[in-house]
């Protein structure tokens, strides 16, 4: 039977190496999901999730439940997103045609996809991506752990430490930029 | 219960995000059932979440993820090793400032300052000593342990002699002119 969070905690608090594996392995993909979508860069999204991870096992003795543990793992890695962009002062911006091997409309495509649908579809993640990357940290927060993770306002307000009201406005105000942005696309 | 525009319009992120009661979303499919123009906007936040999953997904592939949790135990163990060395050090440096305002000569604080982290570095053995230190110690093994900045221009060793369980601290100064120049200046003064 698979362990619930809170015995996998419980264990790693006595130092069981395989808990901590446990947790790292339950939580890396979304935890990585939510970070590539706000530094928009593979390694750093990588290097900023491991820190996360380091940050919640040595400080395990400080989560005492009131949140589940991905929502306080989130939280750890959210804020030292926003912290990173907000000492930098503007959003750091990358070529991502040079890091990310993409889906090339150039090259042969197995599933024999329309080469014009495929240069339309990476037009169109590359145009979201901009679009995300425009938004505020804290929007951008937002608006990916709700679409991306499926995190209940409840649990984004835990996360990014704001009232719900704040999350709702935060979540409406992403998603009419995004509407904006994107809408001419659709 | 029956909705307009602007009431569609208020209650779509909650519509969006599953959050309106059965109700409330009966009454959003009756009103745009009726309403191209809403049906229309619930449809473009619909293809647009989509994109968002898409295009993050696209990004989240190209993610390395080999030797992830490897990486984390090594952060761990990297974090440990600076908390060690910076408690040891903060206390041999803490214990030269003070010696320092009780001797009023560095080249003499220093020294005590090595002494003082030879002490924390007996107490760093005693309390973490692991067990492949044990077994080389067994064999027979001389072991150096570790070298520390004490400040002031000098450092700590620490050797063990398992034979006869000797253990030798040593505090000497990192540039021999340096802290020959530091002598003779204190000296002067």
């Amino acid at each position: 039977m698979e362990l619930t969070d809170g015995e996998l905690v419980d264990q790693a608090r006595s130092g069981d190496r395989d808990a901590l594996a446990a947790l790292t392995e339950r939580y890396q993909g979304r935890l990585l999901r939510v970070l590539v979508g706000m530094v928009r860069n593979p390694e750093d999204a990588r290097d900023i999730a491991q820190d996360a991870f380091v940050r919640a096992f040595s400080n395990l003795h400080g989560f005492k439940g009131q949140s589940s543990f991905y929502t306080w793992l989130y939280r750890i890695a959210v804020n030292l997103v926003i912290d990173q962009q907000r000492r930098e002062g503007r959003r750091r911006n990358y070529e991502f045609d040079e890091t990310v091997p993409p889906d090339s409309p150039y090259t042969v495509d197995s599933t024999g996809r329309d080469p014009f649908e495929r240069v339309r579809d990476a037009e169109l993640v590359r145009k979201v991506k901009d679009a995300i990357d425009e938004l505020t940290p804290d929007h951008r927060a937002v608006i990916l752990l709700r679409e991306v993770n499926g995190l209940s306002y409840k649990e984004i307000s835990e996360t990014v430490g704001c009232s719900m009201g704040t999350v709702m406005s935060r979540l409406h105000y992403a998603r009419k930029k995004l509407h904006e942005r994107l809408g001419r696309t659709l | 219960m029956s909705m307009d525009c602007k009431q569609l319009d208020e209650k779509l992120d909650h519509y969006l995000d599953g959050e309106l009661d059965a109700a409330g979303t009966e009454a959003v499919r009756l009103h745009t059932a009726s309403c191209p123009s809403c049906n229309d906007t619930i449809t473009a936040f619909q293809q647009t979440r989509a994109m968002i999953t898409t295009a993050v997904a696209d990004l989240a592939t190209a993610v390395d993820v080999s030797g992830f949790f490897e990486g984390i135990e090594n952060k761990l163990a990297e974090q440990e090793t600076r908390s060690w060395r910076f408690r040891i050090g903060g206390f041999a440096r803490a214990a030269g400032r003070e010696i320092t305002a009780t001797l009023g000569t560095p080249v003499r604080a220093a020294v005590w300052s090595g002494a003082a982290a030879a002490v924390a570095v007996a107490l760093f053995l005693a309390m973490s000593g692991t067990e492949p230190q044990r077994e080389r110690l067994a064999a027979g093994d001389s072991v150096r342990v570790d070298t520390l900045e004490a400040g002031r221009g000098y450092s700590v060793a620490t050797w063990i002699q398992p034979r006869t369980g000797t253990r030798v601290f040593w505090a000497r100064p990192n540039n021999s002119f340096e802290v020959a120049n530091a002598s003779h200046v204190s000296g002067a003064r």
